[in-house]
Formats: C-alpha cells, sequence, structure tokens
C-alpha cells in the first residue's frame, strides 16, 4: 500500500520555506497580514521582543522583499512602519497551506495507524 | 515536526485574530450606532415626521465616526494605515439610502445591512451577529411590527397611556432599548477587548 507522500509525489515540508517559517518571522508576517501596516512599537509589543531581535527579523524579511521599511516622523516623534509587500502576502498564505497540509497529513496517518 | 507544524499554525492564527481585533475592535461601531440610535429615539415620538428624516444621514456619519476612531487610534496604537473601510462605507451607506428610500428601505435597514458586510468582510462574529439583531429589530420597527406588539400589551395590562389609544410611546422604547443594547454590547466588547490585550 502506497504512502501520502508517494500518493502525491512530494512532502509537504518540500514546500516550507526557510525564511517564513521561523518562528517569530511567521509571526510577524501574520500581524503584517491582517494590518497591512504597524509600526516597530507595536510589533515589539505584541510578539514580546527585543528591539534587537525584533529588527535583525525585520531585516531578514525587507532582503527578501516580503516586507518594506519605512522611517519617518509622526509630529516630533520618529517612527518605522513596516508594511507587507504583495510577495510577502503569498508567502504567508503559502506557508499557512503549507502547514495546513503538513497537519492534516498527520491526522490521517495517526486515524489509519489507530484503526 | 507535526507538533510543531500545529503549534505555528495555532500561533499565527491567534496572532491574526488579535492584530484584526486591534485594527478594528468591535466596541467602536457597536458604541457608536448605539449612541446615534438612542439619540434619535425621542424623535420617534414626533409628529410631524420630521423624525424619519434624522435616520437618513445618521447612517453615514456613524460609519464616518468610526472611521475617524479607527484612523486616531492607528496614529496611537501604530496598528493599522488608518485607512477607514468605514469611511467608504458611510458614502456609500448615503448614496444607498438615497436610491432605496423611494421604495420604503432606509434608514437602521441600510445602516445594519451595511454593517453585516463590513462585519463579514473583516471575520468578526460577533459584530455580525450584533449588527444582525440590530437590523431585524430595526427593520421591524420601521414597519411598525414591534409598536403594535407593545400596543397591544399596553393595553392588554390596562397601562394609562394604552387607555387613550394608541401607545405613542412604544418607538421611543424601541429604538432606545435597541441604542442602549448596543451600548451595552459595545462595552462588552470593550472589556473583552482590554482583557485580550
Amino acid at each position: 500500500m502506497k504512502n501520502a507522500d508517494q500518493e502525491s509525489g512530494s512532502h509537504p515540508t518540500a514546500g516550507l520555506d526557510d525564511v517564513v517559517h521561523q518562528r517569530t518571522r511567521l509571526g510577524l508576517l501574520a500581524v503584517l497580514y491582517e494590518t497591512r501596516e504597524a509600526d516597530f512599537g507595536y510589533l515589539k509589543s505584541l510578539l514580546e521582543l527585543t528591539d534587537g531581535n525584533l529588527g535583525r527579523h525585520l531585516e531578514v524579511l525587507a532582503l527578501q522583499g516580503l516586507v518594506l521599511i519605512k522611517k519617518g516622523y509622526q509630529g516630533k516623534r520618529p517612527r518605522t512602519w513596516v508594511q507587507i509587500t504583495r510577495h510577502g502576502r503569498a508567502a504567508f498564505t503559502a506557508e499557512m497551506s503549507t502547514l495546513k497540509e503538513l497537519v492534516r497529513r498527520f491526522e490521517v496517518s495517526s486515524n489509519s495507524d489507530s484503526q | 515536526m507535526t507538533t510543531d507544524a500545529r503549534d505555528d499554525l495555532t500561533r499565527a492564527e491567534r496572532l491574526r485574530r488579535q492584530a484584526r481585533g486591534d485594527l478594528r475592535p468591535s466596541s467602536v461601531p457597536l458604541i457608536i450606532f448605539g449612541a446615534v440610535t438612542l439619540l434619535g429615539s425621542p424623535l420617534a415620538f414626533d409628529i410631524t415626521g420630521l423624525g424619519k428624516w434624522f435616520w437618513m444621514p445618521a447612517g453615514p456619519v456613524c460609519f464616518v465616526l468610526v472611521a475617524a476612531w479607527y484612523r486616531r487610534q492607528a496614529a496611537q496604537s501604530g496598528v493599522g494605515a488608518g485607512r477607514g473601510s468605514y469611511f467608504w462605507t458611510g458614502l456609500a451607506t448615503l448614496l444607498a439610502t438615497a436610491l432605496l428610500a423611494p421604495v420604503g428601505i432606509w434608514g437602521l435597514t441600510t445602516m445594519a445591512f451595511a454593517l453585516v458586510l463590513l462585519a463579514v468582510l473583516q471575520h468578526n462574529a460577533f459584530l455580525v451577529a450584533c449588527a444582525l439583531a440590530y437590523g431585524v429589530i430595526g427593520t421591524l420597527e420601521q414597519q411598525y411590527v414591534l409598536d403594535q406588539c407593545l400596543n397591544t400589551l399596553a393595553l392588554w395590562s390596562g397601562w394609562n397611556q394604552a387607555g387613550a389609544g394608541y401607545f405613542s410611546a412604544a418607538p421611543v422604547l424601541v429604538y432606545g432599548l435597541l441604542g442602549l443594547s448596543s451600548i451595552g454590547a459595545g462595552l462588552l466588547a470593550r472589556q473583552r477587548e482590554q482583557a485580550g490585550s
């Protein structure tokens, strides 16, 4: 009997993107997917990160063209805005689909093992 | 690996929900729509018919107020770009009200329909439920169905005003309670939002 991997050709883990899959970066994309734009302070407090840690992850995402980082002022207050790109939205959607497929396969194989 | 995948999925969905709530909290439209409905309730007693005209701009004004509130919040909290789908909905509601008024569909019905549509687009189940309840009660009242029920109840209970004929305070009571209920639902949502943040 063929297993699920043989049936569909490749295992879903092959579709995981290392840049997006990292836990913090996936969280950042999840937030930005909903809000389109958020400032550095909001992301820092929501994801409970330090300035340096958040900065490094955003840099990785920006280098891949998944987010845009804009620095500016709101009144006299300096602010850093992070915006998700179209490529970033597509990458997040693909990652979520892959994760869902992985979980689905696991549940199918667990059910067939228990029967 | 699969446990990790499940954890990652759960965490991403939780963050999405939280961000959605921070971006557009349900409490804001519920409190604004409730306050405007409460404000308009005494006009239902108006025998000149001018009270009807209150509902024409009320819907668009509510949506624009919500958009302004969200814009201010976006500037303060740093979430979202402050662009307001509610602002455009306000304009669309004004247009819809003008077009549908001649066929008897206007005011609360149009407002609630627009709110339900927005809530569905924003995946906000609580707001969908509240907007549906608001729309059903508001539409029934506009067709005088609840008026008649209260009138019958007043006559049955032998209340003084009913003795004089039609229970004229019924629309005020219905709109007032609708407004207060919306405000109540908004405050409940606010409490949940603050507990979640």
